[in-house]
């Protein structure tokens, strides 16, 4: 009865895991670093409304609203990469 | 017991609707809107969802394009940088990398693990991926780079899907009230047409009853029912006409043929009832055997009228010389206008040949020869002349010195039975000019009466029949 019982909880948990669509991972914090690495190698060129914008997302970033303060930087890193 | 019948009639009246012109036209109707609005929505879809895809999968080609580029240029680490760089711009977060080893592991790019739905190298497919954990949808492809690496390009493509959805759903509203308006229109329509074409069954039934005095009513649309109607009531003016004129030959029959017949009979009652010798008996039989054949000439006539008018003998036609048919009637009729002191001058070319009924057209010539002979009076001059008036015509004139047709009567000088006053005294049976009108129109041609010498106390009668040379 146990191993019956074991199945019925851990099958259909396998299955999901198989099943469950792959996961978009660009939303972290790590990201979040490593896109604020990025500016920082063309910061000292960058225009300064450009770097504020970057600012605002590392802040973003640090209080946690990776979401927002990715595509910041991510429209930091745009445009600079335009102006260059 | 009466619900199976009433069932049967009830089906029946479904078919009979089903089968009706109205419903077929409405059905066509509707259809053909349908189609057209399907053809829209299609035409929307393409323009619109499927510019979308295209463009995703365009963009996705690009991007393929270019990390196959820094590939040959650089292996898996120029890859890994170029997917870093385009990541670090995606302003949108639309785009979706993943570069894997031959173990499977992760490289570079923004997906966990490589998806199910994209195994096969090449591929393009249709799949989910988690943001946030919700499942959005995504294109997929998969670029493979030799032995062991392998590279997903992709495209996030919730918008595209979104854009379905408010379009699929835009659409199915649209559909539904197209249909509304289909079967609306299509009932409208139905309803016109049956009530355009009421009046015309109505008149129909009511002529089919009995009444053929009815006629369709138009309206001031002057549309095609009205040019219908016009059809329907000129075709029954014309079956008015033919049955007064069947009433008033039948009339006609029954008078002209009622006086021959009660004196035939008085003569053989008389003989029967007196005592007489045999000659005397003879004479009286001679008299009626006379009157009998009368009888019967008027019958033979009626029996060529009708054969003519009804063109049953077009069969028969054959070239001929229509001046040796001249030349036949001249010689009997100017035998006979010799007897009455009368002259007959002719003229005619010495060839006119014709395709028709020679015995018809010689009826005919005869008929206007006889006519002049018995109306023009003593030592007066008839004329008889053919011409060739047009290609393809032949015109015989007959004048005669009488006293003409007044123009009332010339109207109705065709007509079964009639004879204008002025002949009532003189032998005949009203059949004369019928048949000849009749070998004018079995011969696409005509007869024209006029005066040879108009305003004169005895203008004459010039008759001009004209025929046509070819079958």
């Amino acid at each position: 009865m146990a191993w019956a019982l074991a199945l019925l909880v851990f099958l259909p948990a396998a299955a999901f895991a198989q099943q469950a669509a792959p996961r978009l991972i660009s939303g972290s914090p790590e990201y979040c670093a490593e896109l604020s690495g990025r500016f920082s190698a063309m910061e000292i060129d960058a225009p300064a409304h450009l770097r504020a914008l970057a600012r605002e997302g590392r802040q973003l970033c640090a209080e946690g609203q990776t979401r927002s303060g990715i595509a910041k930087l991510r429209r930091a890193l745009k445009e600079a990469q335009r102006a260059e | 017991m009466a619900a199976p019948a009433e069932n049967k009639d009830g089906w029946r009246d479904v078919g009979a609707y089903l089968k009706s012109a109205g419903f077929r036209f409405a059905a066509l109707f509707a259809v053909l809107f349908l189609a057209a609005i399907m053809g829209f929505a299609l035409m929307l879809w393409w323009g619109t969802a499927g510019t979308l895809s295209r463009q995703i999968d365009d963009a996705i080609r690009a991007d393929t394009i270019g990390l196959q580029e820094a590939w040959r240029g650089g292996g898996a680490v120029a890859v890994k940088e170029a997917i870093g760089e385009r990541l670090a711009v995606d302003i949108d977060d639309h785009a979706i990398y993943l570069l894997t080893d031959g173990a499977g592991n992760r490289l570079a790019g923004n997906l966990d693990r490589w998806p199910g739905a994209a195994e096969a190298p090449g591929s393009w497919s249709a799949d989910t991926v988690r943001r946030d954990g919700i499942e959005v949808p995504a294109r997929l492809h998969h670029v493979p780079l030799d032995q062991r690496h392998r590279l997903l390009v992709g495209r996030d493509a919730t918008d595209r899907e979104r854009l379905r959805t408010l379009l699929s759903e835009a659409l199915l509203w649209s559909f539904a009230v197209a249909v509304a308006f289909a079967l609306a229109g299509a009932a409208a329509l139905r309803r016109a047409l049956a009530d355009r074409l009421r009046a015309a069954v109505a008149t129909a039934g009511a002529i089919a009853a009995g009444d053929l005095t009815r006629r369709v009513p138009l309206s001031t649309q002057r549309d095609e029912f009205d040019q219908l109607g016009e059809s329907m009531n000129a075709m029954l003016d014309r079956i008015d006409q033919l049955m007064i004129g069947i009433k008033g030959v039948s009339d006609s029959i029954a008078h002209d043929l009622r006086t021959p017949i009660a004196r035939a009979r008085m003569r053989l009652e008389n003989a029967l009832l007196t005592d007489r010798d045999t000659e005397s008996l003879r004479a009286e039989m001679e008299t009626t055997v006379a009157d009998l054949d009368g009888i019967s000439r008027v019958f033979q006539a009626l029996l060529r009228i009708a054969e003519a008018e009804a063109g049953a003998r077009r069969a028969a036609f054959a070239p001929f010389d229509l001046a040796t048919v001249l030349t036949d009637a001249a010689e009997v009729y100017g035998a006979l206008a010799e007897e009455r002191g009368q002259q007959l001058e002719t003229s005619w070319p010495e060839k006119l040949t014709m395709v028709g009924d020679r015995d018809m057209v010689l009826q005919a010539i005869a008929n206007l020869l006889d006519n002049a002979v018995k109306f023009t009076s003593e030592g007066g001059t008839i004329r008889l002349s053919a011409n060739v008036p047009a290609r393809g015509k032949r015109q015989i004139i007959v004048c005669d010195e009488g006293p003409g047709l007044a123009a009332e009567d010339r109207a109705r000088a065709g007509e079964r039975f009639f004879r204008a006053d002025p002949s009532r005294a003189l032998p005949g049976s009203g059949l004369g000019l019928s048949l000849v009108k009749a070998v004018a129109a079995l011969h696409g041609g005509e007869l024209r009466l006029g005066d040879v010498q108009p305003g004169a106390a005895r203008p004459g009668l010039e008759a001009r029949l004209t025929l046509s040379s070819r079958a």
